[in-house]
């Protein structure tokens, strides 16, 4: 709905190329990244 | 036998509660007041909010788990502190006001020897023009907001299917609120279902809110390493709402809620209005209002609560610039100054200053959000002060020994952006400490290495595993222990 204009709030952020959406919700590439953010997040428990 | 009474069954009640009952020997007692029957997963509400859960999936009632872990309950609110007791009894005690239907109105002294106050936020509808459910604007705050919000969006949406345009505001609904995150997970969760419906052409999103810019969520924003660069979390923020295309306004204090439109002051002192179809707008918090007596029945509640209604505890409330600010401001043992065997956890407890930057209007009107204190920061400290509380308890010390500062203390948080097991998305996000400590960390406040965040499906499937394994936990079921706050 909210088109990209010039010079427009939008115009400026950075978005993501075709490749990097598909990868979002690429199961193979995401079980990977589930692995990744778990062990992250146990890090960040074991520190308390 | 000595009792430990907990006022509110939260996320920050719920633990202190079970973690008690589960170290204290059975000559003590663990009692939890709540006005309500049910728990509630707060942070599933937002998916009650889009229709993806129905309230009986984020609540259950919670007697049959007291019942079952040896913890006295009693459904009322709790209306006035008395830490020296009254004129006929030195036993500090705490009044309740029952809510539960067979002792409706009912009020009872019950005593403590220690007192945690988790009581949660009061949500401050009030403190604008025509804000709230029962006005001119939804909410998702509770599982029953969430539901008529839903209710309504649904509407809405059958209306888009016939053609008509709508705009749609989400954010926040006061220049003092906090849990921007909810807020910008519903927007998302939003979105996700206006493109699931096919009707996406036909909705105008706005975000509207207080943080001075996108990304700030109350904690300052973060940095993380992402793509060879240390970027600010504004600058993922502003991509993921150009890439679903929803416009946003920041630095904005609402003034008043009309049926239809909104009125806001800006951090530059302008006034502006904008038209909607529908407003989910959360409020600011403040503390339940708690009232507190000395012995002879004088009102002490300036010893127990700051101006907000939140609870006193240690941290350093002197007046300070943001420059001055420092990590040891924030409190670690949570305890009141004055009355050493009360506590407070989660949001009931006052926090020293913000975290944001403080900012005001030329007219002199506050906008900048308030310190975050839920989910897992909540949790932590309720377990430390349980843990504390407990040993004192059994006499195996005789002051508080666990610290729990968010100056110290990390915090994993994810955040929903469209639920759908193969399509979903969600925003994993870590960061240490929660305080951002310029001192030890001066480019960014906090340690690279623990401050990360990336979006994906692997995010989605985590929150949806939270939301089932935080109701294990709070139902006591076995090895509930072995699951982190």
């Amino acid at each position: 709905m909210n088109e990209r204009k010039p010079y427009e709030q939008s115009y400026y952020p950075p978005v993501p190329t075709g490749f990097t959406k598909f990868m979002r919700t690429n199961l193979i590439y995401q079980f990977f990244r589930f692995l990744v953010i778990n062990f992250k997040m146990l890090r960040m428990v074991r520190k308390h | 036998m000595a009792r430990l009474l907990i006022l509110g069954a939260g996320i920050a009640g719920q633990t202190a509660a079970l973690h008690a009952s589960k170290r204290l020997s059975s000559k003590h007692e663990v009692v939890v007041v709540s006005p309500n029957s049910k728990w509630n997963w707060i942070p599933s509400n937002i998916w009650v909010g889009v229709g993806m859960m129905k309230p009986e999936q984020v609540t259950f009632e919670l007697a049959p788990v007291y019942k079952k872990t040896g913890i006295y309950f009693h459904q009322a609110r709790a209306v006035s502190i008395h830490p020296e007791g009254d004129l006929s009894t030195s036993n500090p005690f705490v009044t309740i006001e029952y809510t539960h239907e067979s002792k409706k109105g009912e009020t009872e002294k019950i005593n403590y020897d220690y007192l945690i106050n988790s009581t949660g936020p009061k949500l401050n509808f009030a403190a604008t023009k025509g804000l709230g459910p029962e006005l001119n604007s939804f909410s998702v705050c509770t599982y029953d907001h969430a539901a008529k919000t839903f209710s309504a969006l649904n509407e809405l949406i059958q209306r888009m299917k016939k053609g008509e345009k709508k705009t749609l505001l989400i954010g926040v609904g006061h220049g003092n609120c906090t849990c921007q995150g909810a807020a910008f997970e519903y927007i998302f969760n939003v979105e996700y279902l206006l493109r699931k419906n096919k009707v996406r052409d036909k909705a105008n999103l706005v975000w509207l809110s207080n943080e001075k810019e996108l990304g700030d969520f109350g904690i300052g924003g973060m940095h993380i390493k992402r793509g060879g660069y240390v970027t600010h979390s504004r600058i993922f923020t502003e991509s993921l709402y150009t890439e679903r295309g929803i416009s946003w306004i920041t630095q904005a204090h609402v003034k008043e809620v009309i049926d239809g439109e909104i009125f806001y002051e800006t951090l530059d002192g302008a006034e502006h209005s904008i038209k909607s179809d529908f407003a989910m707008l959360l409020p600011p918090f403040s503390g339940v209002g708690l009232k507190s007596f000395n012995k002879q029945g004088e009102e002490i509640t300036k010893d127990l609560f700051a101006a907000n209604s939140f609870m006193l505890v240690d941290a350093d409330y002197s007046k300070k610039n943001y420059s001055d600010w420092n990590p040891s401001d924030w409190p670690s043992l949570y305890q009141n100054p004055k009355y050493k065997n009360i506590f407070a956890a989660g949001i009931a407890f006052a926090p020293p200053h913000a975290i944001s930057k403080p900012m005001q209007s030329p007219n002199g009107t506050p906008i900048f959000p308030t310190p975050p204190r839920t989910g897992m920061p909540s949790g932590v400290m309720a377990r430390q002060i349980a843990l504390n509380i407990t040993d004192m308890m059994e006499g195996r010390a005789d002051k508080p020994t666990r610290h729990a500062s968010m100056a110290k203390m990390g915090a994993a948080c994810i955040a929903s952006a469209g639920a759908n097991f193969f399509k979903g998305t969600a925003v994993s996000m870590t960061m240490y400490p929660i305080i951002p400590d310029f001192e030890t960390y001066p480019d960014t406040g906090r340690q690279l290495k623990y401050t990360t965040g990336e979006i994906g499906l692997a995010g989605h499937w985590i929150k949806h595993f939270l939301h089932h394994a935080f109701i294990y936990k709070a139902k006591a079921k076995p090895f509930w222990k072995i699951i982190p706050e």
